[in-house]
Formats: structure tokens, C-alpha cells, sequence
């Protein structure tokens, strides 16, 4: 018996070694890009690697697209083994800011490159090497637009906030999430910094679903209702859960002057089709225009610049030039790294422009 | 009489790797009739059992029912067809209703396919009232005492119209009493025409209640008799293949000073012993008699700190125990085989060796503290082998020993604590007579070596057989102490039933 | 003759030995499928290390199964330990830092992340062991308490930027070894002496066996519980500072789920769900073998949504032999 187990085992591991003696890499010249995506589960990473498979197939490029389903640790798994495979250019969706420089100086190690889209890279993780680039939206800049279509709106309706006091439900995203922290940390400094008095009535996350957004709105407005005058979410998911809140809460004026029939304004991140048909039906107020493909195109064009070329440093991608002056969120807050940085724009999305996009 | 049998099986044969279990056997058994199946364990009968209901399959041989062969999918084709089986463990759901386990599987509906209660309860109430068995069907199964349930298995069988009943052990969880009132019911199938297929081990009921009896050794089928030309001995000697005149050995123990001594020990619930007090000498076999629910088991767990005690004392040569545990017993010298080998016994998946140390690892440890196997295995092997335990190997899962020998097993494990004080319940249940005999050989040996005995028996015979002195409980209350010669079932019988 | 023994044999080893079986099957299938590419030096490597944090959690939870426990928390717990450590050994010029300005000695991070691991397991074995809730409920409670804790400590922002010293814990090597996979080796051989060659060990499996007869048999049976939750406490404890200075970070979502990866692991790896089964050696191959599906699928390049799925059945089948090897025989 113990003899046969040794015999089996013997067997096994030699057939393994003679496969391993004849595993030789692959030698054609086929263009190869590795994708790591933090998690396909969501509706802007799922856009994204979309068109990046489709970019792929285009340009006959080999894309290996991994998932890390939300986990930091898996995305460092799935670069070892794509390194060991032999890929050495990167489009990258990291799933955390704090693992990209790890990320990079792996890759730099074998001689390769990368573009961070979505959540940002460190600046040190851009100093790591010339060809590690931006290809984003600062996710600041998202929540700037949210307050200034707040801005806009209270200008109008001045009456909605007297005093410019703002009492707002707040839907954040998955806490600890970057997005979630630039994304509250950029609506709140511009509204301050437009005088407003900034005062968060009820601030929870729902963990970007519409039903989680749903279910907190409708204890807040069993809670707080009268107390406040805005409803802002960190995406459209959430931003939709909270329309629906609305309306069965019977929140809603049925006067769409003000470009709305619900009693206060709710506005949301993202642009999504649904979002775009709220808006249509004159329920969600407005949303911001985070452009997933915008986004992959502009990083697939410096992932496939890096290996056809060796390098991307100063190519134009998707019609976008390296940044020449600095912004105030990282990484392209630090003049050493920002010919690297390629800024891909937010847009807000409101009643005048919502149909462009639908 | 009816000419044909109920039941035949002839020329069984059934071969398992390495083992012919069963070898040619045949069985036939005639309607209205209590066919005893005897053998030591490991003879055959339950594989026998098993092919009869399909659980195995027989290599050859024929089974037939009322003169026309049969065989049977599993055991619920075989009770559709009239054959049912009572089993030594209860196999019935706690916590619903006796009418709603008798007709599990087969509730009566009413028209709109929901299930009719009424009809359920009032055809079990026909039914247990034709066998005179005093339950109500709506009463909850759970809350009867294990032979009522037990009982309510038999009704069951009974529902399906059964043409041949296997009771396997049926007696071994009840008292006297209760087993008067199961062979009223057996006399009762009997009339009815039904075959009773009667396992057991215990002598006195199978001249009580069969008529017929057969035998198996080692796979084979060695007779069928007329029990009326039986004796005791000469059945003992059939099944195991040599006379036995001796049921109990013979040994000379001297009896000396106290080694455990209970004085007015209660237990915090009412309903269980009160004021219990006694001693045990050194060299000395004290058995514990009473029916079942006399709270002997109750009062041996808490001696040993399994239970909680109100109040009272345990003293240990002399020392007086506070807060007594399983483990500050055992450090006195306390060791306890309990009744229940399977709830708290054995360590099914653990091997004899593992077994056999567990509860001694304190004295296997080197330096570094960890256990040295080699040292323990070597003692388990050695007490295993002066007890005889039957194994293929020291690796052998306990689980798949027979019951007399993971007996041995338990003994074994008690040994190595070299107790003063061994405490045994139920030593011998659903043993073979060959193993019992054995095991009265090692407490006889025991009590040679000066250590003290109490044992915990139902069975009459081996209390008056073994015992030095008898303590008899009845209702949770000592109701006497016999000397061996004052030792009579008359005797303990009275005191047993003293509040009854 | 020879021929038909070693086949009548080897199905009896295939039986007997599921778990490796399915382990050397899988490589061969990665070996045959990636022309021999997965199993250079190199993918072994990254094998080891993508599963040298859950290996901790598995020897934990593993020695938990074997009392006849579960342990539903320790993801949380990990992803609490982890945020300790990472707090203790952030750079002190990093504005957003849980101690900002204040810099630590190597040595806090770990002794910090370690207790409160092992005051977790305390928690749960206590109200396991002498408040007798049952484990999956008593777990369950302390996953959300763990949980909201960590929320709290980390005001639910991301502890990075951490120090060089305490990443090199995770991500520097011994010559061609990675010290995760020393540390693994270490603290597998530790649980092996305990549950092999010490009494309390022992003791674990009478426990998961058959508690009422360890009772019996003298084994203080809540103090043992307690103390096998406290054990596998630390090991999360060790998990959560080795994941933190491996990613450089930790926040709310480190190590989510790992108690569902951990315990699939370890239950192909033969520790029976039904207590008093189970062996160092079977718990590592479990979490290899799941290691393996999940690198050997995305060496592949094979869609996640499909990993799942493959994950699922090869955890139903190696258990389901599983439970037929220790199925009582009638």
C-alpha cells in the first residue's frame, strides 16, 4: 500500500518534470498586454474592460484580463503570475492607491510598463519608472462637479437653502474605498469653498447598491424628514436607490420646473444608462460623467505604445496630451511625475447635455 | 397449523474481503411462532438481517416469503411487504407526535391532499389499545421513556400489517416490568399469526418467550431446536463451540479497608437520588441493582463530577473531595466505564491506541512535554493484549470493532489510569457471552489486585454473580444492601420495587 | 498481475488519499494544459506566497473544525489585526496616519496585531466554551464586532504608507526563498507538534470526537475549546501582520472573505466537518489545491465568474468522498 502510494506519487511528479523540461515560452511576436481590473462586478469597470477587449481585438493584441474581485491581495497574485508568464505591459485598474507603487517596481524589475486608470496610482508608484503613467479622472474632481451643480441649482432657488446652509444625505460608497474618500473630500472643499455651510443631516455608505441606498434612505427619512434639502450619492446605483426612496416616501412636488418632480434634488456619479433615463423622466437632478471608455482607450493606446516602442513617454493617446501643470490631487499634484499623467475629463451631466450621451 | 413457513432463507452465502461472513446459512422461520436467532457477535445474524432486507446483497442463496421468493429493494420495500425490523437504537423523530411517527412516511390525507389528523390519531389509538400499550398519539415520542418509545416501534411495525418481525435486542434498555409488558405484546403478535424473529443474548427470556431457536457460529448455521429441549448450558456450548458450564468465574479477593466512601449525596434535581450513602472496600465488587430510572446511572456520573450534587460527600481514602470533576476522579483513583458506549465512551475515529491512552497522556510526556507515542502505544498494545481485544491492528479504527471488544477497548483505558476505585455500568451490555465472560474474568483479577469494583448491572444474574455486597435504588433512594448471602433476584426484586 | 494489483491499489489510494490525489491530479492537468509553464521555480513561487496568509487562517480554523467548531470571523479579525499592525508602522511624515508623527519600533506592529488576534479568540472560545453559544452564532457576532472595530480604529480609511522595515517582514527573502513561505513552514510545523505530540492536541480531537466521553476520559473540555480559539486567535493575528506588510496597506477590505476560502480549504483537505478528523499535512495541501485552482485559472486566462464556479464543485466533490471514507461501516 505505502509502496504504491510512492509509486503514483514518483509517476506523477515525473510526468510534471517532463512537462516542465518541455514548456518553452511562447516566441511569436504577437503584441501581449496583461489587464489587472479590481472587480468586474461593477458597471464602470465592467465598461472599461469591455473596450479594452475590444481595443484588443482591433489591434490583434493578446489581452489577459484578470479580475481581483475586490481583493488587493489577489491583484498582487494575478501580476506574478502574469509577469511569469512573460507579459511586461500593464493596464491596470488597482484596486488600492496604497499597493500601485508595489505593483510598479515589480514590473520595472522585468523591464515593463504600465497605465493606472480609475483609482489612482501614488506619485512614488509614477516615480518608479518613466513609463508608468495616469490615464484617469481624478476622482477630486467628481465630487467638485457634484457641488457645483449644487452651486448651480442653489443659485437659482436661493429660497431651498436659506443662509446657504446645505443639510444633506449623504450615500458614500464602500468605505475605505479611494473614490469614496476623494470623491466626499472634493464636494465638500468647493462647497466650502463657495461659502456654503456644509452640514451632513445623515452620512452612511451603502456600499454603491441601489438597494442598501434604499433601504437607509428610507430609515433617514422615517428620521429626519423636514431636515434637509439635498440628497447627493457617490454613484448613480446608490443615486437611483434613493429616487425610488423618494417617491414610495412621497417625497415628490410633481413640479419638474426646477428639473425635478421630487421635493429635493438627488444627484449621483457615473453617467449609467439608468441614470440617464432617471434624469430623462426628470427624477434623479444630475450625475457626472466618469468616461470608462475614455479612460481604457487612453490607457490601451500607452500600454500598446510601450510594446511596440519600448516606451510611451510624450506619445498622444486617445487624443490626450501628458498634462503640463499640476492639479491639487495626487498624482498629479507633483511636477516630477506630471508629464506622466494623462487626464482623461469629467464630465456633469445635466438637463442641457444629458441627451448627447443617451 | 399452516404448512408453509413465513419466512425461508436458505443457502446464504456472503463473502466480504478476506472474510466469509456468512457460509451456506438457512433460516426458516414459521407463522405464529418466536423464532430466537442466537449467536456470539460477529457469528452472522446481522448480516443475515441485512441480506433479508436488502442492505446487503447475498453472493447466492434464496429468500422467500410465504413460499415464494422475494427480495426486498431496501427496508422500506421490505415493510410494504410485510417484514419489519425493530432496532436496538430508536429510530424515531423526538420531537413529533407517537401517531405522527407511527404513520411517518404514509400520513392519511383528506381531500384537498392535507394531512388528516383526526384519522392519524384515532387509527394509532385502535391500534395501540389493541396491544394494550397506554399512550396517547398526540403525546410527543420525545417525551416517553425510551421503552415506551420502543414499545411504540413495535405498534408501528404492527401498523404495516407485518407477516414476519425481527427484534433485534429489544430488552436491552428496559426493566423487568417493561419487559413483561413487551412479551405480552410478542404473545400478542404470536396469536395474530405473525413470525417474531427474537435476537438476543440474554438466556432467561429466550426460554421465557421462543419457541424455536437456531443457532450461529462463525458464519454458520449450526441448528434450529425446540427451545423445550434446551437447557442453558447446552445452548451456551452451541454457540461457542465448547461447554461452558461456568457463567461466572471463580475468584478470591481479600476484602480490606474503604477506599471510597459517599455519604448523603443528593442530587439538585428532586426526581433523583437523595441521601445516598455507602462505602466500597478494597478488593471488593459492589453491585448497584434497580430497574430502569432508579438514578443508579445518575448517581455513579455524579460520584465521578460528571453531574452536579446538592449536597453531600465523596471521600477517597479518607480525604474528603470538594467539587468533584472527571479529572480530579481520576487523579484519585477514580476511573468510570460508562453505560453508554457509544455516547460516552468510545472516540469513534480514533484508533484503539489513541483509545487506550486518552485518558492517561499526563504520564506519556518527555521533557519538552510532548507525548511519547512509542511509550503509549507500547502500554495500550500491552493492556489490549492482556484483555484480549480483537484487532487487526493498534491503527484499527475503534468504530470498527465489535461492541465486546471496544469494551475491552474502554477497560483498557481505564486500566492504564491504574485506578483504585473503578466504577462499571452496564459492563456487559449488548456483549456476546463468550467477551462477558472474559470481562468477569478481568474484574475478578481486579478486585485479586485490591483495587475496588462498583458495578452497575440490570442484569440479575451477574449482579448476584459478581457482587460481594448489593446495593439496591429505587426511585433515587437506597433501599437496601444485600451480603451475598441474603443475595437473591426475590430479594433485590422487592427492594427494587419497594415505592412502586 | 503486477499491472492489476497496482490498479486495484491505486483506486484503493484514491480513496484513501482524496485530498492528495486531487492535488497531484490538478497539477498534472495545469502541467498538461500549460505546456509545463505552471510549475517553473518561478509559478511555484508565486503559488506559495498567494496562499502563505490563508495558510495561517486555515491552520486556525483547521484546528477549530477538528473540535467540532466554526469560526465565521476570520476575515474580519484578520482584516482587524492587519489594520492594527499597519497602524503601528506607518512612515511618521504621512499626514493621514492613524498615529501621525510618532514612529514605533519593528516589534509593536507585530505584538500589537498578535493580541488583539488571540484577545479575539479569547472572546470567541469563552463564549463558546463556558457560555456554551453555539460556535457558528458566537462567530458570527464577533465577525460584525470585528468588523465595526476595525471601522472605528481606522475611522474607515486606508492605513498605507508603510514603513520599509515592516514590509520587508513579507516581502523580502532568504536567498531564493520568500520569507512568507518560511513563516508558513514554521507555523505549520508548530500546529503539527501541537496537535501531533502534545496532550492538548490530543485532546482537540477526543473533543471533536466525542465530547461528552473526553468529559468522561478527564479532559477539561471548556478550558481546552477556549484555549484552541485563542491559538487559532494568534495565527489570524500573525496573518493580519504578515498581509499588511505584504500589500503595504490594510483597510476595510482586507482579507474579506477569507473564512469561507479557509474553511473550503481545509475541508478538502480532509478535516471533517463532524469533528476529530484532521491533519496538518491534509489542511496545507487544502489550501494549495484551492491555490492552485485559483493560479492555474488565471494562468489560463479563464473568466472569474467561471473560477467560482469550479471552486464550488471541486469543494462539494473532494468532500463528498470525504464523508464516504469515514461513513460508519454497518
Amino acid at each position: 500500500m505505502k509502496k504504491t502510494v510512492a509509486i503514483l506519487l514518483v509517476l506523477a511528479l515525473v510526468c510534471t518534470g517532463l512537462f516542465a523540461q518541455g514548456g518553452k515560452e511562447a516566441t511569436d511576436d504577437t503584441v501581449k498586454i496583461g489587464a489587472l481590473i479590481r472587480n468586474l462586478n461593477e458597471q464602470f469597470v465592467k465598461d472599461y474592460a469591455d473596450n479594452l477587449r475590444k481595443l484588443a481585438e482591433e489591434n490583434g493584441v493578446e489581452l489577459n484580463l484578470q479580475d481581483a474581485q475586490g481583493d488587493v491581495a489577489r491583484q498582487l497574485d494575478q501580476l506574478n503570475t502574469l509577469i511569469t508568464q512573460g507579459y511586461k505591459y500593464f493596464v491596470i485598474i488597482p484596486q488600492d492607491t496604497s499597493v500601485t507603487e508595489q505593483m510598479a517596481q515589480q514590473i520595472q524589475a522585468v523591464g515593463g510598463g504600465a497605465a493606472f486608470s480609475n483609482i489612482q496610482p501614488s506619485v512614488d508608484a509614477l516615480k518608479v519608472g518613466k513609463d508608468f503613467y495616469l490615464a484617469s479622472s481624478p476622482e477630486l474632481v467628481a465630487g467638485q462637479y457634484q457641488a457645483q451643480i449644487v452651486d448651480d441649482y442653489f443659485t437659482q432657488y436661493p429660497e431651498k437653502a436659506p443662509g446657504k446652509v446645505l443639510n444633506i444625505l449623504y450615500l458614500q460608497g464602500q468605505l475605505g474605498h479611494p473614490a469614496q474618500i476623494s470623491r466626499e473630500a472634493g464636494f465638500i472643499d468647493t462647497l466650502e469653498s463657495l461659502g456654503y455651510t456644509v452640514n451632513f443631516v445623515a452620512k452612511d455608505t451603502a456600499d454603491w447598491t441601489p438597494d442598501k441606498a434604499q433601504e437607509k434612505m428610507d430609515t433617514w427619512l422615517a428620521a429626519h424628514r423636514g431636515k434637509f434639502n439635498l440628497v447627493v450619492a457617490q454613484n448613480d446605483g446608490m443615486a437611483l436607490g434613493a429616487v425610488e426612496s423618494l417617491i414610495t416616501n412621497g417625497l415628490v412636488d410633481n413640479d419638474p420646473s426646477d428639473g425635478t418632480i421630487l421635493s429635493f434634488p438627488v444627484l449621483g456619479i457615473d453617467a449609467t444608462a439608468d441614470a440617464l433615463n432617471s434624469m430623462d423622466q426628470d427624477k434623479l437632478y444630475a450625475t457626472v460623467l466618469q468616461d470608462s471608455v475614455g479612460q481604457s482607450s487612453t490607457a490601451f493606446e500607452l500600454a500598446y505604445a510601450m510594446a511596440t516602442k519600448g516606451t510611451a513617454q510624450g506619445v498622444t493617446a486617445w487624443g490626450i496630451e501628458p498634462a503640463k501643470e499640476v492639479i491639487s490631487e495626487a498624482p498629479a499634484n507633483d511636477p516630477a511625475v506630471i508629464s506622466q499623467c494623462y487626464l482623461v475629463p469629467f464630465k456633469p451631466i445635466t438637463k442641457e447635455n444629458y441627451k448627447d450621451l443617451m | 397449523m399452516d404448512t408453509t413457513f413465513a419466512l425461508e432463507m436458505e443457502g446464504i452465502t456472503k463473502t466480504f474481503p478476506g472474510v466469509k461472513a456468512l457460509d451456506e446459512v438457512t433460516l426458516r422461520v414459521k407463522p405464529g411462532t418466536v423464532h430466537a436467532l442466537m449467536g456470539e457477535n460477529g457469528a452472522g445474524k446481522s448480516t443475515l438481517m441485512k441480506c433479508l432486507f436488502g442492505i446487503y446483497q447475498e453472493d447466492r442463496g434464496i429468500i422467500k416469503l410465504k413460499g415464494k421468493e422475494h427480495r426486498f429493494k431496501d427496508s422500506h420495500d421490505a415493510l410494504n411487504q410485510g417484514v419489519s425490523m425493530i432496532h436496538q437504537e430508536l429510530s424515531n423523530v423526538p420531537e413529533r407526535s407517537v401517531a405522527e411517527n407511527l404513520y411517518l412516511g404514509r400520513e392519511p390525507l383528506n381531500k384537498i391532499g392535507l394531512i388528516d389528523h383526526k384519522k392519524m390519531n384515532d387509527e394509532t389509538r385502535s391500534l395501540l389499545e389493541n396491544l394494550e400499550i397506554n399512550v396517547k398519539p398526540e403525546v410527543r415520542i420525545g417525551s416517553l421513556s425510551i421503552s415506551m418509545q420502543q414499545t411504540c416501534e413495535i405498534a408501528k411495525a404492527v401498523s404495516y400489517n407485518a407477516s414476519v418481525v425481527v427484534m433485534d435486542e429489544p430488552t436491552s434498555s428496559l426493566t423487568d416490568n417493561e419487559v413483561q409488558h413487551l412479551f405480552k405484546i410478542i404473545n400478542r403478535l404470536r396469536e395474530q399469526n405473525v413470525a417474531v424473529i427474537y435476537i438476543s443474548h440474554k438466556m432467561e427470556e429466550i426460554f421465557t418467550i421462543a419457541d424455536e431457536v437456531s443457532v450461529m457460529r462463525d458464519g454458520q448455521m449450526i441448528g434450529t431446536y425446540d427451545v423445550t429441549e434446551m437447557t442453558n448450558e447446552k445452548l451456551i456450548s452451541l454457540m461457542v463451540g465448547r461447554d461452558a458450564t461456568l457463567r461466572f468465574p471463580e475468584f478470591k479477593s481479600k476484602v480490606g479497608e474503604v477506599l471510597l466512601k459517599v455519604e448523603n449525596l443528593s442530587s439538585p434535581n428532586p426526581r433523583s437520588f437523595q441521601d445516598v450513602s455507602f462505602e466500597v472496600h478494597r478488593g471488593e465488587i459492589l453491585g448497584i441493582g434497580g430497574l430502569v430510572g432508579a438514578q443508579r446511572t445518575e448517581l455513579m456520573e455524579a460520584i465521578f463530577g460528571v453531574r452536579a450534587i446538592r449536597e453531600g460527600k465523596i471521600y477517597v481514602d479518607g480525604d474528603e473531595i470538594l467539587n468533584m470533576t472527571p479529572r480530579k476522579a481520576i487523579e484519585h483513583g477514580i476511573g468510570m466505564i460508562t453505560e453508554d458506549r457509544r455516547g460516552s465512551g468510545i472516540f469513534p475515529l480514533m484508533d484503539i491506541s489513541n483509545n487506550t491512552s486518552i485518558a492517561s497522556l499526563k504520564e506519556y510526556l518527555n521533557k519538552l512535554h510532548l507525548l511519547k507515542h512509542k511509550e503509549m502505544k507500547e502500554e495500550s498494545v500491552r493492556y489490549n493484549k492482556a484483555l484480549r481485544t480483537k484487532t487487526p491492528t493498534m491503527e484499527t479504527l475503534i468504530q470498527n470493532l465489535s461492541g465486546g471488544n471496544q469494551q475491552k477497548v474502554i477497560i483498557s483505558r481505564w486500566l492504564m489510569t491504574l485506578p483504585d476505585v473503578l466504577i462499571m455500568d452496564e459492563p456487559t451490555r449488548g456483549i456476546d457471552v463468550g467477551a462477558k465472560y472474559e470481562i468477569y474474568q478481568i474484574m475478578g483479577q481486579l478486585v485479586e489486585q485490591g483495587k475496588a469494583i462498583i458495578m452497575v448491572s440490570s442484569e440479575m444474574p451477574e449482579l448476584i454473580g459478581m457482587s460481594h455486597r448489593v446495593m439496591v435504588l429505587c426511585s433515587g433512594k437506597c433501599t437496601g444492601v444485600l451480603d451475598k448471602s441474603e443475595c437473591t433476584q426475590e430479594n433485590i426484586m422487592r427492594l427494587a420495587t419497594k415505592f412502586m | 498481475m503486477e499491472m492489476k494489483k497496482l490498479l486495484k491499489d491505486s483506486k484503493k489510494v484514491a480513496t484513501q488519499y482524496t485530498t492528495w490525489v486531487t492535488f497531484v491530479g490538478l497539477l498534472l492537468l495545469l502541467s498538461i494544459l500549460t505546456n509545463g509553464q505552471a510549475l517553473r521555480w518561478g509559478s511555484i513561487r508565486n503559488l506559495l506566497i498567494a496562499e502563505s496568509v490563508r495558510s495561517f487562517a486555515a491552520l486556525g480554523v483547521g484546528m477549530i473544525i477538528i473540535t467540532k467548531g466554526i469560526d465565521l470571523s476570520i476575515g474580519y479579525v484578520v482584516c482587524l489585526t492587519a489594520s492594527v499592525a499597519a497602524s503601528f508602522a506607518q512612515n511618521p511624515d504621512y499626514s493621514s496616519a492613524v498615529y501621525a508623527g510618532q514612529s514605533f519600533p519593528l516589534i509593536i506592529p507585530i505584538v500589537a496585531a498578535v493580541a488583539a488576534g488571540g484577545l479575539f479568540g479569547l472572546f470567541n472560545g469563552y463564549l463558546i466554551a463556558y457560555g456554551k453559544l453555539p460556535p457558528f452564532i458566537a462567530t458570527l457576532g464577533s465577525m460584525s464586532i470585528a468588523k465595526g472595530l476595525q471601522l472605528i480604529y481606522t475611522k474607515a480609511a486606508v492605513v498605507g504608507s508603510l514603513n520599509q522595515n515592516f514590509k520587508n517582514i513579507s516581502q523580502g527573502s532568504v536567498g531564493p526563498v520568500p520569507n512568507l513561505i518560511i513563516y508558513v513552514a514554521i507555523a505549520a510545523f508548530i500546529v503539527w507538534i501541537l496537535l501531533k505530540h502534545t496532550r492538548q492536541g490530543t485532546h482537540f480531537y477526543a473533543i471533536g470526537g466525542n465530547a461528552q466521553a473526553a468529559r468522561v476520559s478527564g479532559i477539561n473540555v471548556e478550558r481546552d475549546l477556549m484555549m484552541v480559539y485563542f491559538y487559532a486567535g494568534l495565527l489570524y493575528g500573525t496573518a493580519g501582520t504578515l498581509l499588511a506588510s505584504r500589500l503595504g496597506l490594510a483597510n476595510s477590505l482586507t482579507a474579506n472573505g477569507m473564512e469561507l476560502d479557509a474553511i473550503a480549504a481545509v475541508t478538502v483537505g480532509g478535516v471533517s466537518q463532524n469533528g476529530g478528523v484532521g491533519k496538518v499535512s491534509g489542511m496545507m495541501v487544502g489550501v494549495f489545491t484551492m491555490g492552485l485552482i485559483n493560479y492555474g485559472m488565471s494562468f489560463l486566462g479563464v473568466d472569474s465568474y467561471y473560477q467560482q464556479l469550479v471552486k464550488g464543485f471541486i469543494i462539494i466533490i473532494a468532500v463528498y468522498f470525504d464523508m464516504k471514507k469515514y461513513a460508519r461501516r454497518a
